[in-house]
């Protein structure tokens, strides 16, 4: 992992993890614009039985099908006090439907896939951030696959994410499945 | 254009579909008999009769874990499948009709989503403004419970389908009575032979 170039004039998009401080500093998730497509305030979300947990459900974007994905669950950070609203035993959601989420639309990298990260918590848009060291992921990181990069910031660590391995489902996370295989 | 038929149904809160073509027929649940769980080690796996012949039978109220549903238990429905060489039973809810939709409203599931999933439900349907699973009964049939009939049940069909063949021939009643007898006997002769057999080897370790 490298420490980010200096910035220039680039922004970035970043917004926080539902997780618990890891090791007292809050935990974000990081974007470059180019990977973002849009971001969409209301989105009804449909559950996909069997599907694992980080898949929370299915939304209709301009005709196309795209995958409600909770970047949270897909990197197993910890939970501490957030309360599951799952079925454990499919992944169906109990309130099976239709609830409204923030979503940012994101693409992977050669623009072929699509999906919808399910974000709680307040966007932001800043300036790309200057010399964050690079760390190595700490024991709290558990798909350390599925991340490019983990650093340290004024506010807290930066996570980056690797968007086109998680859309192309190559995740290595059994589900919740009753008989997920 | 292309057009595609899909039969919808409902489970709990949740809505599927199913391609037209699969489904033979559809019974009310209170008209389905021997409905009963086969596998003591996965009670999700029922079996039911559907005309004499032993299926597997899947609830997806007891597959989903759905324990709640506008519709009266009453009025459930039972949809028969038919594979290539293949019958299966799918208890749900309620039907709620048959949709003509463009084939491209069908999607295929996004690559993210892999595993069970996509081969109990490898496509969605885009049907007024929902996304609705589309259920591929291969797929489903994966898992399915064994429903090789024991020798008893065996025998018990086979007796059965003499009396009807001798209903349907109109055989006199002696004759009639005097086969009854004769095929209960096998039946009861088996199990007191098998009791029998247990109660001698429970003497013998004591």
């Amino acid at each position: 992992m490298n420490n980010f170039a200096q910035s220039g004039n680039q922004r970035v998009l970043v917004y926080p993890a539902k997780t618990p401080k890891v090791s007292g500093k809050q935990v974000y998730f990081l974007f470059a614009l180019g990977q973002i497509e849009d971001i969409i305030r209301e989105l009804k979300v449909f559950p996909l039985p069997f599907s694992p947990s980080y898949i929370l459900g299915l939304a209709q974007w301009r005709d196309q099908v795209l995958p409600v994905i909770s970047l949270e669950k897909c990197l197993k950070l910890p939970q501490g006090n957030f309360i599951s609203d799952t079925n454990d035993k499919i992944g169906i959601k109990k309130d099976h439907a239709l609830r409204p989420v923030r979503l940012i639309l994101i693409r992977s990298d050669n623009r072929n896939i699509r999906g919808l990260l399910s974000v709680d918590s307040a966007i932001r848009l800043i300036p790309r951030p200057d010399s964050c060291p690079a760390l190595s992921p700490g024991s709290w990181l558990s798909q350390k696959k599925l991340v490019k990069g983990v650093y340290e910031w004024d506010e807290g660590f930066l996570l980056v994410v690797n968007i086109n391995d998680i859309l192309n489902g190559e995740i290595n996370i059994k589900g919740g499945g009753l008989w997920n295989v | 254009m292309i057009m595609k038929e899909f039969m919808l149904f409902q489970v709990g809160h949740l809505r599927f579909c199913l391609e037209l073509p699969y489904i033979k027929s559809v019974y009310r649940i209170s008209d389905i008999s021997g409905i009963s769980g086969k596998n003591k080690e996965n009670k999700d796996f029922l079996v039911c009769i559907l005309d004499n012949r032993k299926v597997p039978l899947y609830d997806f109220s007891i597959i989903f874990d759905i324990k709640h549903s506008a519709y009266d238990p009453e009025f459930h429905k039972v949809i028969r499948i038919e594979l290539e060489n293949d019958i299966i039973a799918l208890r749900v809810d309620h039907v709620d009709g048959v949709a003509e939709v463009m084939e491209n409203l069908v999607t295929p599931l996004p690559p993210v989503i892999k595993g069970k999933t996509l081969e109990w439900f490898p496509h969605v349907l885009q049907f007024e403004q929902e996304l609705i699973p589309v259920l591929n009964p291969r797929g489903m049939t994966v898992f399915r419970p064994d429903v090789t009939e024991t020798d008893d049940e065996k025998t018990c069909e086979a007796l059965n389908n003499e009396l009807d063949s001798l209903f349907l021939n109109m055989i006199n009643q002696d004759e009639l009575a005097n086969r009854f007898v004769v095929s209960l006997e096998q039946v009861l002769g088996k199990c007191l032979y098998r009791e029998l057999s247990n109660f001698k080897s429970l003497m013998g370790k004591k």
